[in-house]
């Protein structure tokens, strides 16, 4: 991965996307970088700060703020992490942080298929998908959000696919080989204690949890 | 006359779908019906093998599509059966052949002389697949009860659907009750279950159909045997008739026990 912040214009700001690896250059030189070159972009608009999964620590977080922050001129800013410990420092300083880091463009609807996803179709949505029917086998759901299958899930599908690990997966008949939720995978073997019944598939403490609802 | 064009298709190879064309072919014309199954597999042509035209061929599809010959000198007729015709693909040329647009203005030539146009599609999803469904208004599914030729079938049936093809229906060929009832194999509410499309003909396993095809005397022309039969029904359906699934029974009522259980009516 480059140690450079990455620009991507959003419908809601210009997102400052941070390495998640430790740099070799350091944070504050790639803050002035930024600022040096895209200023212009972001002053008087709306900036969101973007850490993804990077263990940031307080002192990392004022040299942003000052490095970055202050200096670009942004009217606004928003502060983006899926990292929990990241999450903590942001909300006790009373930083505006997105409710949903994950889940792609904010303010995107869930998308609701009313039909079975048959071999070779593949569902790619910002949101959350809500599926009425089977995902058959050789078939993929990318959502940003959560993924519902109100039918037998027997192909792939990844929740949370921006790297959101706080997404779930809620099925009807569980029949799948792998399942895919932020930056994890599980794999699954035939014959386990919930193949074939409803499950919730989520993430705790950085590991796929599935859950049998009865 | 307008023909009902039907493609057999599958996704996988080996499935069955020539075994079906030439098999269905033969029993629709004993009906009575006018038939011709055209061969869409250019390249790796066996239609006319299994129907045991393959001495009679001259012209082919793409000496049609090129202007080597009129559509009427390409088609092989049946001399053991009336009304069956036979339209032969290229060995020798590959699938690029042909295109789309003029298998299209194929069957819209040959819709006003025949009844049914069957066309036996080549396995997979490239050009091949696409020549052969266009021109088809409905499409038979031909799968076995296996995971992989199944979830071949679903992707067919995903790409029929997006081609707007009305009716679309199941055949479930090669069905072994023993594997099934051992748990080998995928039984046929698991493949309709997946599938969610309209069954309309189960085929079981039947040693007599590569006797046939060896032979290139499609079965139906015998109309002995669990396949025969199962070809027969499949016909009966197309044409509308309600017919139950009872191949499998009638697979199961042969041997000593079978001749036992009819000795006693049971």
């Amino acid at each position: 991965m480059g140690s450079h912040i990455l620009l991507k214009g959003t419908r809601e700001g210009i997102r400052c996307i941070f390495p998640e690896d430790k740099d070799i250059i350091g944070i504050e030189q790639m803050c002035d970088e930024v600022v040096r070159e895209s200023g212009h972009i972001l002053r008087d608009g709306t900036l969101i700060v973007d850490l993804q999964g990077r263990e940031s620590d307080e002192g990392e977080i004022i040299a942003i703020l000052k490095n970055l922050v202050w200096s670009s001129g942004a009217r606004e800013v928003v502060w983006r992490s899926y990292d929990p410990h990241v999450r903590r420092i942001l909300k006790s300083a009373g930083f505006c942080i997105e409710n949903r880091p994950s889940y792609g463009s904010v303010g995107v609807r869930g998308l609701f298929i009313f039909k079975s996803l048959r071999s070779g179709q593949k569902v790619e949505h910002d949101s959350d998908v809500f599926i009425l029917g089977n995902v058959n086998d050789g078939s993929e759901v990318w959502a940003g959000g959560n993924i519902w299958v109100w039918g037998k899930l027997q192909g792939l599908v990844h929740a949370g696919c921006h790297g959101g690990e706080d997404a779930h997966i809620l099925v009807k008949v569980f029949e799948s080989n792998q399942i895919r939720i932020g930056k994890l995978y599980s794999s699954i073997e035939k014959g386990c204690s919930y193949w074939g019944k409803p499950v919730l598939v989520y993430v705790q403490e950085n590991t796929i949890i599935f859950k049998e609802i009865q | 006359m307008v023909a009902r064009t039907i493609v057999i298709t599958s996704g996988k190879g080996g499935v069955g779908k020539t075994t079906t064309t030439a098999n269905l072919a033969v029993e629709l014309a004993k009906i009575g019906k006018k038939v011709v199954a055209i061969d869409g597999d250019i390249g790796l042509r066996n239609l006319d093998v299994v129907m045991g035209l393959e001495n009679r061929i001259v012209y082919t599809l793409v000496d049609v599509v090129e202007g080597a010959c009129r559509l009427n000198q390409a088609l092989v007729r049946d001399k053991r059966i009336e009304n069956l015709y036979m339209l032969p693909a290229a060995q020798t040329r590959t699938k690029d052949a042909v295109t789309s647009e003029q298998m299209c203005e194929i069957c819209s030539m040959l819709s006003d002389e025949f009844d049914f146009i069957l066309i036996d599609s080549p396995a997979g999803i490239e050009s091949g697949f696409r020549n052969a469904a266009t021109p088809a208004q409905e499409a038979l599914v031909v799968t076995t009860p296996e995971v992989s030729a199944v979830r071949d079938a679903d992707r067919i049936i995903g790409l029929l659907e997006s081609m707007e093809k009305r009716g679309i229906s199941l055949v479930i060929n090669r069905l072994s009750p023993k594997m099934v009832k051992r748990g080998d194999m995928l039984d046929i509410s698991d493949v309709v279950e997946i599938l969610s499309i309209n069954l309309i003909g189960i085929v079981p396993e039947d040693e007599a159909v590569i006797t046939s095809t060896n032979r290139g005397e499609p079965l139906t022309f015998q109309a002995v045997g669990p396949a025969a039969r199962a070809f027969s029904n499949l016909a009966k359906r197309i044409l509308g008739e309600k017919v139950p699934f009872d191949e499998l029974e009638h697979m199961n009522n042969k041997g000593i026990l079978g001749h036992i259980k009819k000795l006693f009516g049971v």
